[in-house]
């Protein structure tokens, strides 16, 4: 049986262009649950270094209101 | 000498006028701390994620500058002791980010009061269509009920015949005759005609009053046979 990897490739890796900046709270916005967490790389499929990039542009946004830091559970 | 941009958000009761007096204050106060504002952005009033001093939302400004390390802790002071500023974020960036001004102050602020008042008019238009309609029917049903006035009417003109018409008022009180008794003495009161005239105004009218009834009448008698032929099944 053929190995078949099931390892995705980070977005950020494959279009260069597309950057992260906390100014873009729509393309951040996938990368959060409904609560507001940041949803861990593994799942998203991102690397490591894109990963810390969007870590610190979420956190960004949060600060100057465009993401929020936690939403209730109870409002959705 | 570094590149700065900061997004900060003002209150969002502050209008064309003041808002544009606040950006200016800033701007005035980036230049004495020694900085130099390279370009300015008007995002416009957004929503926030969160409540801010009790706000739901903000006017965000976008300003871009250059100057030494200093300026912006001095500048951050500014910022927080502007009781007009809800929130700041100062971050570097490189000089290639650095955005065009492409359109000037009192544009920007124009366009966005422009998109706002195009949003509420929008919002209005909305509301209206949904009114419309039920006007648009009450005009109709008021237009179809002319039409059958000024039908009824030139029939009982070319109908001069003072027999049939006195037959037919007559059949016609029999269905009703309290109301076209009342309304036949009510036009007898005010306008003193012949009685051709009456008479076929009273079919008119007669004719007007019964055929809701007619047609309640009819619509129990259906009613009647559906169930008839229901039991039957």
């Amino acid at each position: 049986m053929a190995f078949v990897s099931n390892r995705r490739i980070c977005i950020f890796c494959e279009n260069s262009e597309q950057k992260i900046n906390y100014k873009e709270f729509k393309t951040l916005r996938k990368f959060i649950t409904d609560q507001g967490k940041i949803i861990p790389g593994h799942v998203t499929g991102v690397c490591a270094k894109h990963q810390r990039h969007l870590g610190r542009a979420i956190k960004q946004s949060r600060n100057i209101a465009l993401l929020p830091y936690s939403v209730d559970p109870r409002h959705f | 000498m570094n590149y700065y941009e900061t997004l900060y958000i003002i209150h969002p009761s502050l209008e064309s006028g003041r808002l544009k007096d606040i950006i200016l204050a800033v701007e005035e106060s980036l230049k004495k701390i020694g900085g130099s504002p390279l370009a300015m952005e008007l995002w416009g009033k957004r929503k926030l994620a969160y409540f801010i001093d009790k706000q739901k939302y903000g006017t965000y400004v976008l300003l871009h500058y250059n100057g030494e390390g200093k300026c912006t802790g001095e500048f951050a002071i500014e910022l927080e002791q502007n009781p007009n500023i809800l929130a700041y974020l100062t971050t570097s960036i490189e000089k290639e980010n650095v955005l065009e001004q492409v359109e000037d102050l009192d544009t920007q602020i124009a366009g966005k009061t422009r998109e706002s008042q195009r949003t509420e008019s929008s919002s209005e238009r909305t509301k209206t269509t949904e009114t419309e309609p039920t006007e648009v029917t009450t005009q109709e049903n008021d237009t179809i009920d002319a039409t059958a006035d000024e039908v009824t009417s030139e029939g009982g003109d070319e109908q001069l015949d003072p027999e049939t018409e006195t037959k037919e008022a007559d059949t016609s009180e029999v269905e009703n005759e309290e109301e076209s008794v009342e309304v036949g003495e009510a036009k007898a009161d005010e306008e003193p005609l012949e009685a051709t005239e009456n008479e076929s105004d009273k079919k008119d009218t007669a004719d007007d009053e019964t055929s809701p009834e007619e047609d309640i009448e009819s619509k129990q008698e259906n009613a009647d046979e559906t169930a008839a032929v229901s039991e039957e099944e």
